[in-house]
């Protein structure tokens, strides 16, 4: 395994990390990591760094890399939007990798907004064979709802915190806008509000008529969204999936995977599923 | 900003050179050493701030990840206190290569600073100004601290500290040797050599008056108290990232007097 860093574009570079296994294969779909949030490219507990060498390890190249602004690529000037601006930048990151290695074929990984961005790309180009993806978008349904209110109508501690809130939304909220800390933190420029849903269905069909595969894997940290395993199916029951969606919930696991138990175990799975899969586009 | 790897092949680090704003010409190299774990994390958008801004006041700057962290070689469950130790000498050694400048400084924040004034004790290195930035004056109050926060959040689940005394503070571990390394360090003991130190706090504690009055008698010494956010452990809703302003423009305005 060989790691190099690169600059990726003129005239402000994006800064990535190319992980090259020993037996380097063009013909196999090279890996893009993608950044969370606004966490630089090694990944939340340096998740996208154990993945990129595990990978490599299995023969597959990877880069991570991060959009401009994020990490250690400096920012862009420009008009675009958030959306277009990481289009753009994971256009031009899988052209240095097509013209410098060779590589047309590509598997876009990401967590939380990473996972976004790879499910916004995976529809516009045409290079995208696969995405995986740790807590994407997901929506309510009632089987939700159920699960997450039915516990809680017994419990006199919930009422109290209800009606405790409800005293509380009358008084006026701290306004954090003039205070000191306004200047001290960087606040993340994605959208925080997710689409529609039935936006992110289109999203999806459009994905799964292209015949990418996707592989979802929900942590036990977004419990305000999602937490029942077959969620993801139920909320996109107008998808038809076919065969491709691979979906696994782990409810004692957080959000940003602490637990070496569980990077242990993300790891292997995507890495498993990457050799499943590549086998199969090559076939 | 010039990404790239250094060091021996089999233990190569990670760094990123800041060119220098060649107008000023000034012939100085500044050594940034990052902390450890959440903390690291969290303060890597400000370290990149702060090398931009030095470097556009005409110094060399460099930022690098110690082994077992970020981008550089290893598995954090193999490196020792002694191998981020001789990382911190390996940059020292890249940079004055690479900038072409016998004039170093280091900025350590947190755990970057117990390491790199430690470091500071080898005279050949001939280090000439030195910033402790919210420093972790000792590896035993480190532990504690550590321990403590772990203890004040609610994880039935998981014990901070493993049955190999690896202490896992929120993804990042320290095992049982690296504590027992760290718990030799202590800022209070020693006089780091440099011809200038600033120790900088965002916030006042009982570890900074410490620190203040062990050190007190050294005449290059000074303290600065700059408020500021400075819980590096802090992660809002939102995920936003720390970016301590005033913090930041101080030590700028320090390292050009």
């Amino acid at each position: 395994m060989r790691e190099i860093a690169v600059k990726i574009g003129q005239p402000i570079p994006l800064t990535g990390i190319i992980t090259q296994p020993n037996s380097f294969d063009a013909s196999k779909p090279a890996i893009v990591i993608l950044n969370s949030g606004l966490m630089h490219h090694i990944g939340t507990c340096r998740l996208s760094v154990k993945l990129a060498r595990q990978l490599a390890d299995s023969g597959f190249l990877s880069i991570r890399f991060d959009f401009s602004g994020l990490g250690d690529s400096a920012p862009r000037r420009g008009t675009s939007s958030y959306r277009e601006s990481i289009l753009e930048e994971l256009k031009e990151v899988l052209d240095y990798l097509q013209q410098t290695k060779g590589i047309n074929k590509f598997i876009c990984y990401g967590l939380c907004s990473g996972a976004h961005a790879s499910y916004e790309f995976s529809q516009v180009d045409q290079r995208v064979v696969a995405i995986a993806q740790i807590d994407p978008y997901c929506y309510r349904t009632w089987k939700w709802y159920l699960r997450h209110y039915g516990p809680r109508l017994l419990k006199l501690k919930v009422w109290l915190h209800f009606f405790t809130r409800r005293l509380k939304s009358k008084q006026k909220p701290k306004d954090l806008s003039d205070s000191d800390d306004a200047d001290n933190f960087i606040k993340p420029n994605y959208p925080l509000e997710y689409p529609e849903r039935s936006e992110v269905a289109n999203g999806l069909k459009i994905i799964v008529d292209r015949g990418i595969n996707i592989y979802c894997i929900f942590t036990g940290g977004q419990t305000e969204v999602f937490n029942y395993k077959s969620q993801f199916r139920e909320c996109f029951y107008d998808v038809n999936f076919k065969q491709l969606l691979t979906d696994e919930y782990y409810p004692e696991m957080n959000h940003i995977i602490t637990h070496p138990y569980s990077q242990k175990m993300v790891i292997n799975n995507i890495c498993a599923w990457i050799n499943r899969i590549s086998n199969n586009t090559q076939s | 900003m010039e990404p790239f790897f250094f060091g021996a092949s089999t233990q190569t680090l990670y760094g990123v050179y800041h060119h220098p704003n060649n107008h000023v010409g000034r012939d100085e190299a500044i050594l940034i050493c990052p902390t450890y774990g959440q903390e690291y994390m969290r303060a890597h958008r400000a370290n990149r701030q702060l090398a931009g801004t030095l470097a556009k006041q005409g110094f060399h700057v460099l930022r690098f990840d110690y082994r077992g962290t970020g981008d550089s070689s290893g598995e954090i469950e193999e490196i020792t206190i002694k191998d981020w130790l001789e990382d911190i000498v390996t940059a020292i050694e890249e940079l004055k290569e690479t900038s072409r400048t016998k004039t170093v400084h280091i900025i350590g924040l947190r755990l970057g600073a117990l390491l790199s004034a430690s470091v500071t004790m080898n005279k050949k290195l001939n280090i000439k100004k030195i910033v402790l930035w919210d420093p972790i004056i000792s590896g035993e109050s480190y532990d504690q601290e550590l321990q403590a926060e772990l203890n004040s959040i609610d994880t039935p689940n998981s014990k901070p500290i493993d049955k190999n005394s690896t202490l896992h503070f929120h993804g990042f571990p320290l095992s049982k040797e690296m504590r027992e390394d760290l718990s030799a360090l202590d800022l209070c003991e020693i006089k780091p050599q440099a011809k200038k130190i600033m120790h900088i706090v965002s916030k006042e504690s009982h570890n900074s008056n410490k620190l203040k009055a062990a050190w007190s008698d050294i005449p290059t010494y000074q303290y600065s108290f700059v408020k500021a956010p400075g819980d590096w452990n802090f992660v809002d809703d939102a995920g936003g990232i720390m970016l301590p302003q005033p913090i930041l423009h101080a030590i700028t305005a320090w390292m050009i007097s």
